[in-house]
């Protein structure tokens, strides 16, 4: 809501922008922005007593405009300029908005001594305007002092104070109600005068019924001898800094009234209206109406609506009709103050999906005691600036006033919760400039404007809100408790530090994504989890796996010729029984580069596995893997499942090369994981004993894998075995087809004995049988 | 006999003078200690002599044997010492040429932030919490003192999953959920995590957000605890120097609520929002009001992370560009 400083200025007397600035965030609301009306230097009301063609310019005119400290020649290119003019000048060294710096200057051999001012100069926006001096410079209406501040005359001095409203702040919803409170900051009472309606001798013939509870009280007058025409240039500019475009003196004094009081007014042409009968009904059901911005409209049963007993003038609260509407030629009005209920009017409103501000500031809440003041307060203007003759005494209708509101306070509850040591009566002139009253001890009586106070602690919150945030002291809560991550938050962390410090590079996607392809990467496609209004088809559902983000973090990179990446996300995945939380690794390109180097690491499935590995042994877990097929995403030939104690947590493969070239990826459950680590104490000893290695060759089947042949040399091995692997590996045609060449080294080791050769060479034996009778291998054995 | 010696001794030395490798050392050890060398033969004449002059003479062979001992010990370090340096100078690198390519991997900027606010919570004494993101609206809002017409609630605001499940706008379920636990317990937690609001991503709107919630429930709890924390938090993250500015606002779950602004040397900057727990909220999960109070505090993380580190675009955050990702390493 924007603010017209010269508005507020009426009510609480001078104050700085600066000060307005500060104290309005600190003790009231949070300000947008604080912007001057017109952002230049002085401007002074100048006299232009003779203006003549420019010799050698068809579009110029030369000017001597009298600005009472001299006559100054100025060249004007607008064409309406004329002798007598007053218009708004701007001498040397004044800067316009823009900063356009006014300097002397010839023009076409004629010196100009400052600048004659159009309000486009001046920043107005082309709607505020008016017609006849668009293209033009602005002249005055009426005899100025000459010399004289012409921003002032204009009511141009002043700035738009654009604050943000929280829900609870509807008083501040008009320059009435911000001053009380920033009147209640600068401990200053602000009084409203009432308005002094000049009625004539006729009886406001107006009689109104109220059919629908939406419409809790209604009040009329009737006003005629209205002469339609533009606002004074104060009223205008009061508007114009409201952020409200002026139209005609009768719709701005609505308006301004709006702004000053947060009260809606409705003014029907009182001609169009048709009728004295004023009826507040629900409307006709799928009845067709047509509003003020000339829109067709279907109401519906739980609308209000303003009629002539037969006919809607008006959507209650919302919006007049066009069959009703102020034109130039209406020369008498009907003009409405009303209350109505809040929700109504935000159903209504939402439903046409037409807010106006008259709809905002009910669906917020109006103060029902400001109703019949805004009504006055408008007669009162109208009186003023059209010539409007006002029908004697209010025609009204509706319900006595609620009670206002009570509230209990005990001063210890505020000490309690504000941290700080205030007397009771301190407390209460904190309030007392509030307007809050302490009726009966401890019981404060609630104005009707603050509608957010309702509790005990609403009004704490206003002591502390006046008493002033910035003097409360500091202080750290005394806690005994001892701060800790959870198990399961520690190892994510450990997790994230080993893979960083591996080298790779962590990520943060977005949990939602195309509903088509959260099952690329997953075996088992169960039930998804989307939400009902996506922002857009790639945002619709939660995913369940990492690897489709990490996917698109390489194609990005790929994109943009980077090669070489790899990738860790740790994040949730989400089904309909719960969330889990996984561990995905991507990587692509050179793992390691050697450039002119020989030790160059290209990423493949044994380096990714590799690092699959360090974190088993980091956790001191042992994995094993399932070549599978079933996986679209993924390479039918490089896929497997990743089993821990048998249970599958995981997946590790190449991404199927249609997807993208060259990846690599795997991706656990650290949930599963978590469930398996086991706090270890026990220290292991070192042996003091020596070691026997023993190597074994074998030629075997390709369809024999790895994990096999170690698992049967584990198991015949057993205890001693403190180590085994793969050396060396090779296909040869002399091996026959299908076959593969296989090296293991095996090292015993006992630490309670030195271990005897013999019992070394016939678990080897063992070995060999049983790879041979088997595994259908042929071993080649060589003693170490 | 000395004179015979002394005319091994000289041989000796003139050989040794003249041999360049490691292999010649132990020919000229059998030639002048071995026992075809003349020093040797010398101990023939042991039989023709009486004790005292073999003594005298055992002495001598004794004397000159250690003698050239020590002589080719000498020539031997020489040698080794050359060759040695031979070999360094042919070893020899140029070693500003550049080292194999490891990659020096990277935490996600916010992560690196959530850690860093963590283990400063955790040294003021608070468990760090998590819960569902996918969560009831009765935990999400209900029990935060949103009621049924609060605008938040609206459908525009918030991904709905079906009438009753949404995705979490803010870490607050976390703390009813903790409260609902705690049975009346004092509390002191932080909540990081992500939240999701229907916001169109832009410069400075991001569908998928990260919050840090904290929440300290006990009696006493009061609003100068507050400031004093948020002080805290702001000096920690910004700068020892840095002063904050509390501004009334309005939450439905908080009263009084505040908005915190951190002054940034030019002007007040919004950081986050705060406030003493609402006693509905305090009442809905538990707590008996009257007795105990609390504050809470919700820090939009990227919003900080933005105005420390200048950056532009909240979408930075979530492209995961390795040019964006990797100018945030070690300790920062």
């Amino acid at each position: 809501m924007k603010i017209a400083t010269n508005m507020l200025k009426r009510f609480v007397g001078e104050i700085t922008n600066e000060k307005l600035y500060d104290l309005t965030n600190r003790y009231l609301t949070e300000v947008e922005s604080l912007t001057p009306l017109v952002d230049s230097g002085e401007l002074v009301v100048g006299f232009v007593k003779e203006s003549v063609k420019h010799p050698n310019s068809d579009h110029l005119s030369v000017c001597q405009v009298d600005v009472k400290t001299a006559v100054k020649q100025i060249v004007c290119g607008a064409s309406n300029v004329k002798a007598g003019q007053y218009v708004i000048v701007a001498l040397e060294g004044v800067t316009l908005p823009g900063d356009f710096l006014i300097k002397k200057a010839t023009i076409r051999g004629v010196e100009s001594n400052g600048m004659i001012c159009s309000l486009e100069e001046l920043g107005f926006e082309d709607k505020n305007i008016p017609e006849q001096f668009k293209g033009g410079i602005y002249y005055f209406d009426q005899k100025q002092e000459i010399g004289s501040n012409a921003l002032k005359a204009l009511n141009l001095d002043q700035a738009s104070l654009e604050i943000s409203i929280t829900p609870n702040r509807t008083d501040l919803l008009s320059v009435l109600g911000f001053s009380y409170d920033l009147g209640a900051v600068l401990n200053k009472k602000i009084k409203y005068p009432e308005p002094e309606v000049f009625e004539a001798k006729i009886e406001n013939p107006l009689k109104i019924t109220i059919l629908d509870q939406g419409c809790k009280r209604y009040y009329a007058r009737y006003l005629d001898n209205i002469k339609i025409g533009p606002s004074p240039a104060w009223l205008k500019a009061d508007l114009i800094a409201s952020g409200i475009r002026p139209i005609n003196n009768i719709v701005d004094i609505t308006n301004y009234v709006l702004l000053e009081l947060g009260t809606p007014l409705h003014a029907f042409d009182a001609k169009k209206f048709g009728g004295d009968e004023i009826v507040v009904k629900s409307a006709q059901d799928l009845s067709e109406v047509i509003t003020l911005d000339e829109e067709r409209r279907i109401l519906r049963k739980e609308d209000i609506t303003i009629t002539n007993g037969k006919e809607v003038k008006a959507i209650g609260g919302v919006m007049g009709l066009l069959n009703s509407a102020i034109d130039e030629k209406t020369t008498s009005i009907i003009l409405e103050a009303a209350w109505f209920d809040g929700k109504r009017i935000k159903a209504t409103s939402e439903r046409l999906n037409l807010v106006s501000d008259a709809s905002y500031r009910f669906e917020k809440g109006v103060d029902e005691l400001r109703v019949l003041t805004a009504l006055n307060r408008a007669a009162e203007l109208m009186v003023e600036l059209t010539g409007a003759r006002v029908y004697k005494n209010v025609a009204f209708s509706g319900e006595p006033f609620k009670r206002p509101t009570l509230i209990k306070l005990e001063s210890e509850k505020v000490n309690r919760l504000l941290g700080i040591n205030l007397s009771e009566e301190e407390i209460k002139a904190i309030l007392k400039r509030l307007n809050i009253i302490e009726t009966k001890p401890q019981l404060f009586l609630i104005p009707s404007y603050r509608k957010d106070l309702l509790i005990e602690v609403d009004l704490i919150e206003e002591v502390g809100r006046l008493y002033g945030y910035d003097k409360l002291p500091t202080a750290l809560p005394s806690i005994t408790n001892i701060g800790k991550r959870s198990k399961q938050q520690t190892l994510l962390k450990e997790i994230r530090n080993h893979f960083v410090h591996l080298g790779l590079n962590e990520v943060i996607n977005y949990s939602l994504m195309k509903t088509t392809e959260v099952h690329l990467f997953k075996a088992l496609k169960k039930a998804t989890i989307s939400v009902l209004q996506p922002l857009s088809e790639d945002k619709k559902t939660l995913r369940q796996s990492l690897i489709n983000g990490l996917v698109n973090n390489v194609k990005y990179h790929q994109a943009r010729q980077m090669e070489k990446a790899s990738f860790f996300e740790i994040g949730r995945t989400y089904y309909q029984d719960g969330e889990v939380n996984n561990l995905a690794v991507i990587i692509t390109g050179n793992f390691i580069s050697g450039h002119y180097l020989p030790t160059e690491v290209k990423s493949d499935f044994f380096v990714l596995k590799g690092l699959l590995t360090t974190l088993a042994d980091y956790l001191e877990l042992t994995f094993s893997y399932q070549k599978t097929t079933n996986i679209a995403g993924l390479h039918p030939g490089v896929t497997a499942t990743i089993l821990l104690d048998g249970e599958e947590i995981g997946v590790i493969g190449e991404i199927h090369p249609n997807v993208l070239k060259d990846s690599y990826v795997f991706e656990i459950d650290l949930d599963k994981i978590a469930a398996k680590i086991a706090l270890k104490t026990d220290y292991q000893p070192i042996s003091k004993f020596p070691s026997i290695t023993r190597d074994v060759s074998l030629v075997i089947s390709n369809d024999v894998s790895h994990q096999e042949i170690a698992a049967l040399i584990e198991q015949t091995a057993r205890k001693d075995l403190i180590e085994l692997f793969l050396f060396d590996r090779y296909s040869a045609d002399k091996f026959g087809e299908n076959m593969q060449s296989l090296a293991y080294r095996l090292v015993f080791n006992s630490k309670a004995k030195t271990l005897v050769k013999e019992d070394i060479d016939k678990i080897m034996r063992s070995i060999h049988i049983r790879l041979e009778r088997e595994l259908k291998a042929q071993v080649r054995t060589k003693e170490g | 006999m000395e004179e015979k010696v002394k005319k091994i001794i000289k041989e000796a030395e003139e050989k040794i003078a003249l041999i360049k490798e490691v292999i010649e050392i132990n020919e000229l050890k059998s030639r002048f200690l071995g026992k075809k060398s003349e020093l040797f033969s010398l101990t023939a004449l042991f039989r023709t002599l009486d004790s005292e002059k073999k003594k005298e003479l055992g002495i001598l062979i004794n004397k000159t044997k250690a003698k050239i001992e020590a002589l080719i010990e000498v020539k031997r370090e020489e040698i080794l010492a050359r060759i040695m340096a031979e070999k360094l100078a042919k070893e020899s690198l140029d070693v500003t040429l550049p080292g194999v390519m490891f990659n020096s991997g990277s935490k996600h900027l916010l992560t690196k932030v959530i850690e860093d606010f963590e283990d400063f919570f955790i040294g003021l004494g608070y468990e760090i919490k998590d819960g569902p993101e996918v969560e009831s609206d009765y935990y999400n809002f209900e029990m935060l003192n949103l009621d049924k017409d609060h605008p938040a609630r609206n459908m525009q605001d918030t991904f709905y999953v079906d009438v009753n499940q949404l995705l979490r706008t803010h870490t607050s379920p976390v703390q009813v959920r903790t409260m609902e636990k705690a049975e009346g317990k004092p509390i002191q937690i932080i909540c990081p995590g992500k939240v999701y609001r229907r916001d169109e991503d832009d410069q400075y709107h991001s569908h998928q957000f990260m919050q840090i919630e904290g929440l300290v429930i006990g009696e006493g709890i009061n609003m100068t605890h507050l400031k004093g924390t948020l002080l805290a938090i702001t000096k920690h993250f910004f700068g020892e120097d840095k002063e904050i500015r509390l501004r009334p606002s309005y939450f439905p779950f908080t009263e009084p609520s505040v908005e915190v602004d951190v002054f940034d040397g030019e002007g007040y900057v919004e950081l986050l929002g705060a406030g003493m727990v609402h006693p509905k909220v305090l009442q809905m999960s538990g707590y008996n009001p009257e007795v105990v109070t609390g504050f809470a505090f919700g820090i939009g993380l990227e919003r900080l992370v933005m105005i420390k580190y200048g950056l532009d675009d909240i979408r930075h955050l979530y492209t995961n560009d390795l040019r964006f990702l990797n100018q945030f390493k070690g300790v920062k």
